[in-house]
């Protein structure tokens, strides 16, 4: 039997959720401050790859973000070093946010792909059938 | 009393169309006719591991089922997807043998 159209918007659904997951993960840390020691923390970007089935897509792999950050002058800070420098991580939040629109959008549409392959499916069993 | 079924008076030498293996020509005296030789019951042997693909199909819904529940289910949609499969493979298996007992139905109904 073969449901592929349900199969295939089902991979696309896991990589949009993992796509989630990085956005999610990467405005939580937006303001997470490291001492200058340290590296910042990195932004993750997943890595979408089609499937060499040809049939749906998959996660390649994570790429991240700047480990230098950004330096800021917080002398109050807690994890401040002798010059009263902090690292804050390399997030732009206009990307991030318009990476969890794209996101959001993206689940939404293979979602919606489910219902129509699933409708198109039991009309295919309605055929011939005089009610 | 009507002891055989003779071949009316006019019509003679009709041989079978050749859709039924076995069917004699009207001249002969009595019925010939003989059931087709189909394979035994590939009907059923076909609506079998149909259903077999259902019920394994229907398990893993009820497993993804469960994971949702418990917590363990790490994508959301694993778990309605495998529903939607099974419910549309089981409507497609039903409505296969709704169309054979149909078809077998209306067999049973051909008598004068």
């Amino acid at each position: 039997m073969s449901m592929d159209a349900i199969g295939i918007a089902g991979t696309a659904l896991t990589v949009h959720r993992k796509w989630l997951d990085s956005v999610s993960d990467n405005i939580a840390n937006v303001n997470t401050v490291r001492s200058t020691e340290d590296a910042a923390f990195q932004a993750r970007y997943v890595t979408a790859q089609a499937d060499a089935s040809g049939q749906g897509v998959h996660v390649a792999g994570v790429s991240f973000g700047d480990a230098e950050g950004r330096l800021a002058h917080e002398p109050d800070h807690p994890l401040a070093d002798e010059d009263g420098y902090v690292r804050y991580p390399d997030i732009d939040m206009a990307e991030q946010m318009g990476s969890l629109i794209m996101a959001q959008r993206g689940y939404q549409m293979n979602a919606a792909v489910v219902d129509r392959a699933k409708e198109t499916y039991q009309a295919a069993l309605q055929i011939g059938q005089n009610r | 009393m009507i002891e055989a079924i003779m071949p009316p008076a006019g019509v003679s030498g009709v041989a079978g169309a050749g859709y039924v293996t076995g069917a004699q020509g009207a001249g002969t005296p009595g019925l010939g006719l003989r059931p087709a030789q189909a394979p035994e019951g590939a009907f059923a042997a076909t609506l079998g591991s149909a259903m077999d693909e259902v019920q394994s199909l229907q398990s893993t819904s009820r497993e993804l089922g469960v994971q949702a529940l418990t917590g363990d289910l790490t994508d959301m949609h694993e778990a309605t997807l495998a529903s939607s499969r099974a419910s549309v493979a089981l409507e497609m298996v039903s409505t296969v043998r709704n169309r054979g007992v149909e078809a077998f139905n209306e067999i049973m109904r051909m008598q004068a």
